[in-house]
């Protein structure tokens, strides 16, 4: 593989991470102070002269036509400037997926269509010379509806006999579509002989597990600011996760050329996949290139619920099975997600459900999964936090324990003897990919073992085991769950970096990776740091502008540290050639007999040249140059990060309200480039995936409209929810992986769901599979049990 | 964003503010804390009417009662050593329930009863304590129980008219059981229980009020009944609270019928508490 | 209509509009470190300080400031006119530190928060912190770190190192 050795840097590299001076050490974050005193950093913290304000108009209908819009009332409001809709837009069949090229999730929307497909679907943008004007003009459009029979559950959409919500006839699909049966997307994949395998097997384990909708709750809504610049290429200013695509996206939707548009991601305030979605920047754009005006688009917090993307909702049905050792033999699940109007992520979210889940017990006789997304009437799914992992894992933790149980085992030993090590592979890997086939890989680190003692430990676990049940209607139990991810897409996520030496021997490292929070502006600079042996503070980063950076897929799949780190490890690998080459010709060496360290160039025989002497030759002496490097990485495998998380509950028997009472997410992420930033990370996924699996739902009312589209009504949890969260990062080393690392992005927020449900029934017998577990649903389960 | 305001008046007196309500030439309405007032964008207001120049904000002893303002904020509440001697408590612990605090520090009491935020626990706490409500209007001021302050309806009792202070008895006991989502979110449902006992511990007053069954926190005298004049001891707490016959209501954070469970086990856990 | 008050150390004389929140002053004025997450006062990333308490400015009259003392986040920081150096308040150094900083959006409201918390109680128990900062929502950090930073910067402010200027930009 041309990959395997460039510039000194073997793509499995061995080092001693006691040796590193930047990695693994706490460095302050990049942003971390311009962000505390609240200085001008998000999209919507400037305006322009001239600048237009727009809102959407949204449906208040599940399905229906559009027969006409009627704007003169809207338009006669004063300072009204531009209203578009389906009557004066040119349909472009695209997906809002900001996904790499072919996007793997149907075409199957249109900025806006003829046809509205749920609650909070777009139908016009009207834009101002003040906010409150586009407000008033909104409520001012007449639009004349063909109300159409609707479908929400997902099961009775694919049907045969449901209403198709997709029948436009420039409908383009991805693997397993099939509009008129309202099937956006499906994936099966058989290892082996699943019956005779489960049949072999001495206990079995079967279930169906809901799980509903969620949002990811950025704090800062989507936002997007647009103009155009002094020649006339449109600039988009855009929260987004995925900068490059969406340009790609908004240029194609506009029919623009891709050269001419920009997109500047400044800080963004959040993003958890929900900003993977390409939905308001070619809006934006559309009404800039109209009125050749700056434009301000910002969802509401209501259109975040129910016009932005969420969480598919997955009904996931799973049998486990197991010989008289405990040796897991046979899996076989069925997921169906409910991707709603659009197929956003449809196919990927789900096969995720499979591909992420089942490669963790690969000792297995025969494996067999199914996956199919179905378009509803309901809000759409995207990319989320977890993305299909959080669904399956639900079903595959649970079921697994209740294997455990069955033989009798300790649910830790059950998992320690099935589970994937370093060495190893599973043919699942091969067979199951994002959307399509997979990549087969083996194992470099796996420490998982590890994750699951000193998690136990730390946790009490077999201390807590021996406890005699509660007296009283309060109960206490405990559980815990296994868990992997992977690190980007293997084969398909690049990204780029590029290094700049500056005349004082500093560096600027231009990076299209995406911070959106995660601290990717800070862990990058660490490893240009690491690998140029100089302090952070030497390192100026410049992240994702699409004129000024190199390319990056962006912030999703758990790939920046890993993909993103791996470019910006390469560039500043060959950035130390090229100054020890100058160093060299100053020194009249070869470079072989040069080095760097303490951001000098050391030569064998003690000589040294420090960097900033090294910059000035090179920049105005002799044989000028700008020392430049650049570098592209991809990788060709997807290195799983691993988790062991443990809960303790109470279950109060009267109320049915669920306390945690305690939480351990033991994670092996390789190396943590930051050990802070990764347990946050750890700890920000385990208190969202905590409030998903007992609080935040999305309640409909019987047209599709859901009714808590608020922060007063969807509540999330606050500092006062908090329970005692434990982060440990255990030892670990990923050979492919920029100074050892792996993911940590995704992981743990995978956990808390079959945690909590595997404890509420050490506690009370129950074993809970539809989230969340709300108290009344609590109670209706212990009451059913009797 | 009140867009067709265009006055802002600041009273000196308490009459004034009531003329200014009672203007028969422009929409005005009270502003006291405004944290439910700012978030509307009602067109019909035409006029702003701040309380904050007429030292409502006090919360005071006067003999046997505690005065609390009715611009006084659930955290001066949640803060206020004066409210210890009330029933063990409750009042403060319910203030300290409402919503977060950045708007515990914005609301006013008088806002909250008034704006008939009755899904709050500190209205239910209210009626828990028991105390009378001052209300000034065109006629001069009146005061009336919070018992009849809910029957007749807020908006009713107090209409074009100000409350200006609630007073309360110091003294009894009481207990405070709530059941939420998360801790700021707005109770599913919530029991609050004011004893007044004799010396030999015999219950001369029961006052047992269930908040977020319905739209109004509500008294339910059958549970009081069978405590008033009995000694509370664990059996009678289990025996009292047994049924707990009132009407709820379903919505998306619980259906009548869990409501209505929950009830009965709120308030035994309420009259366990004081059992003790 | 014009009102006066303190903003952020300074005597100010405002034309608003009767109707108008705080959180749309501000903006207007140009201090884009108050941000809004919600539209609804449920995410206290539009914090302000009021005469020292923590508040949603989204649920503030502006005319109601009569007299009023108010500080957003740019009156946290400030710049020594004579050294040009730049002081921040402890607690924004702690947040940094902890490592309880990540995407920022919830973050100044949050360290408003503490510093209202801190000027009324220097050394506040863990519940204390958690009542305190209950109203500012983040979704980025699980919270732990942030409570972590609260602790450390009472410490640091124990320790007395830091003067809030009396003179800010």
């Amino acid at each position: 593989m041309d990959q395997q050795k460039i510039h000194g840097m073997d793509l499995y590299e061995e080092l001693n991470p006691k040796t590193f001076r930047t990695v693994g050490h706490n460095v302050r974050k990049v942003d971390g102070l311009g962000l505390a005193c609240g200085l001008p950093a998000f999209v919507d913290d400037e305006t322009f002269p001239h600048l237009l304000h727009a809102r959407l108009l949204t449906s208040p209908h599940a399905h229906a036509r559009i027969r006409s819009i009627d704007t003169t009332a809207a338009e006669a409001v004063e300072g009204v400037v531009c209203i578009l809709h389906a009557f004066n837009t040119e349909p472009i069949r695209h997906t809002t997926a900001g996904q790499g090229y072919p996007e793997p999730s149907p075409y199957d929307t249109v900025m806006f269509d003829t046809k509205v497909r749920h609650v909070g679907d777009k139908v016009a943008v009207v834009a101002a010379e003040t906010e409150a004007a586009a407000v008033e003009a909104v409520r001012k459009i007449r639009v004349d509806y063909e109300i159409l029979p609707a479908v929400f559950d997902p099961e009775e959409a694919i049907s045969g006999e449901a209403p198709v919500i997709h029948d436009e006839e420039d409908f383009s699909g991805v693997l397993g579509s099939d509009p008129k049966r309202n099937l956006a997307a499906g994936i099966e994949a058989e290892l082996g002989k699943i019956d005779e395998a489960l049949q072999e097997c001495a206990v079995v384990a079967e279930g169906r597990y809901d799980l509903g909708y969620a949002q990811h709750c950025p704090l800062e809504p989507h936002s997007c600011i647009s103009y155009l610049d002094e020649n006339d290429r449109l600039v988009i200013k855009t929260a987004t996760q995925v900068p490059f695509h969406a340009r790609r996206i908004t240029a194609q939707v506009l029919k623009k050329n891709i050269r001419d548009i920009r997109v500047i991601k400044p800080r963004v305030g959040g993003g958890f996949g929900a900003k993977q979605e390409v939905i308001l920047e070619y809006i934006c754009g559309a009404v800039t290139l109209r009125t050749g005006r700056p434009c301000r688009l910002v969802m509401t917090r209501t259109e975040e619920f129910i016009t932005a993307r969420t969480r598919h909702p997955h009904i996931v049905k799973i049998s486990v099975g197991a010989d008289k050792d405990g040796m897991i033999r046979a899996i076989k699940m069925d997921a169906l997600s409910n991707t709603g109007a659009y197929g956003s992520h449809g196919l990927t979210v789900v096969c995720n459900a499979g591909s992420k889940t089942l490669p963790l017990y690969n000792k297995t006789k025969a494996v067999y999964f199914r996956a199919r997304a179905a378009y509803t009437n309901l809000p759409v799914g995207g990319a989320y936090r977890g993305y299909g992992g959080t669904q399956g894992y639900f079903a595959l933790e649970c079921a697994v324990d209740e294997l455990a149980e069955k033989l009798g085992m300790d649910p830790i030993e059950i998992r320690k003897k099935n589970h994937i090590r370093e060495g190893e592979g599973s043919p699942v890997f091969a067979v199951l990919g994002e959307g399509k086939e997979g990549i087969e890989q083996t194992l470099k680190s796996c420490e998982l073992d590890a994750c699951l003692d000193r998690g136990a430990e730390a946790f009490g676990w077999h201390e807590k085991r021996k406890r005699p049940p509660d007296e009283g209607p309060v109960k206490r139990g405990i559980g815990m769950c296994a868990l992997m991810q992977g690190s980007g897409i293997p084969e398909i996520d690049m990204a780029a970096a590029t290094l700049r030496m500056n005349e004082d021997g500093s560096f600027q490292l231009r990076v299209g990776a995406t911070d959106i929070g995660t601290g990717s502006d800070t862990v990058l600079a660490q490893i240009a740091a690491e690998a140029l042996t100089v302090p952070v503070e030497k390192i100026q980063v410049v992240s994702s502008d699409t004129d000024h950076t190199p390319f990056d897929v962006g912030a999703y799949a758990s790939s920046t540290t890993y993909i993103s780190g791996g470019a910006v490890k390469r560039a500043a690998y060959k950035m130390r050639d090229l100054v020890a080459s100058i160093a060299g010709e100053m020194l009249n060496l070869p470079s072989e007999k040069i080095h760097l360290a303490d951001g000098k160039a050391v030569s064998e025989d003690g000589k040294s040249l420090p960097f900033d002497k090294i910059a000035l030759r090179a920049y105005y002496s002799q044989n000028q140059q700008h020392p430049i490097t650049s570098a592209s990485f991809y990788s060709p495998e997807s290195p799983p990060p691993f988790a062991a998380h443990f809960a303790e509950v109470a279950v109060d028997t009267e109320t049915g309200q669920i306390k945690v009472l305690d939480y351990v997410a033991a994670v092996d992420c390789g190396v943590a480039i930051h050990p802070r930033l990764a347990e946050g990370q750890a700890e920000g996924a385990v208190l969202n995936g905590i409030s998903y699996a007992l609080t935040e739902e999305y309640v409909f009312d019987g047209n599709g409209r859901m009714v808590n589209s608020s922060f007063s009504d969807y509540k999330i949890f606050s500092m006062r929810d908090l329970p005692p969260i434990r982060t440990i990062l255990v030892d670990s080393f990923e050979p492919s992986g920029p100074f050892g690392a792996k993911s940590i992005a995704e992981i743990n927020i995978n956990g808390p769901i079959p945690a909590i449900a595997n404890a509420v029934y050490d506690a009370v017998g129950i074993r809970l599979k539809r989230i969340p577990f709300t108290p009344e649903s609590v109670l209706a389960a212990l009451e059913e049990r009797g | 964003m009140l867009p067709n305001v265009r006055k802002f008046y600041r009273p000196t007196s308490l009459e004034e503010a009531v003329a200014l309500l009672n203007s028969e030439k422009e929409r005005n309405v009270v502003l006291g804390g405004g944290t439910q007032l700012a978030l509307s964008a009602h067109p019909g207001i035409e006029g702003l009417i701040d309380l904050g120049g007429l030292g409502l904000d006090k919360i005071e002893r006067r003999g046997e009662e505690i005065v609390i303002g009715a611009r006084a904020r659930p955290s001066d509440l949640f803060r206020s050593e004066l409210l210890r001697d009330v029933a063990d408590n409750i009042l403060a612990e319910a203030a300290g329930n409402y919503l977060a605090e950045v708007q515990r520090n914005r609301a006013s009491i008088g806002g909250i009863l008034i704006s008939c935020a009755a899904w709050a626990d500190i209205a239910a706490a209210l009626l828990a304590i028991g105390g009378r409500i001052t209300i000034a209007g065109k006629d001069g001021e009146k005061t009336m129980t919070v018992d009849e302050f809910y029957e007749a309806g807020p908006s009713k009792a107090a209409h074009r008219a100000i409350i200006t202070e609630l007073r309360i008895r110091a003294g009894g006991r009481g207990a405070y059981q709530r059941l939420a989502k998360t801790e700021t979110d707005i109770s599913i449902l919530s029991s609050l229980v004011r004893l007044d006992e004799e010396t030999d511990g015999t219950i001369r007053e029961a006052r047992v009020v269930i908040g977020g069954a319905t739209a109004l926190p509500v008294r339910v005298r059958e549970v009081e009944e069978k405590l008033r004049g009995k000694r509370l001891d664990p059996a009678l707490a289990e025996e009292a609270s047994r049924d707990c016959p009132i009407e709820t209501v379903g919505d998306f954070r619980a259906s009548a019928d869990y409501r209505r469970k929950m009830a009965a086990v709120l308030t035994k856990r309420a009259l366990a508490a004081l059992a003790k | 209509m014009k009102v006066q008050f303190t903003f952020n150390g300074s005597k100010v004389e405002w034309d608003v509009h009767p109707g108008e929140t705080l959180f749309e002053t501000i903006r207007r004025e140009g201090y884009y470190g108050t941000k809004r997450g919600c539209n609804t006062g449920d995410c206290g990333t539009c914090t302000v300080l009021i005469n020292g308490d923590p508040v949603n400015s989204c649920q503030v009259f502006t005319a109601s400031l009569e007299g009023s003392e108010v500080r957003t986040i740019e009156g946290v920081v400030y710049r020594d006119r004579k050294t040009g150096e730049v002081i921040r308040h402890p607690v924004q150094e702690k947040f940094v530190e902890a490592g309880a900083i990540q995407c920022g959006y919830c973050i100044p409201g949050m360290v408003l928060s503490a510093i209202g918390l801190l000027e009324k109680n220097p050394n506040p128990s863990e519940e204390e912190i958690r009542r305190a900062l209950d109203g500012n929502i983040c979704r980025c950090t699980g919270y732990v770190k942030q409570i972590e930073a609260v602790k450390e910067a009472a410490k640091a402010l124990a320790s007395g190192a830091y003067h809030p200027a009396p003179n800010r930009a």
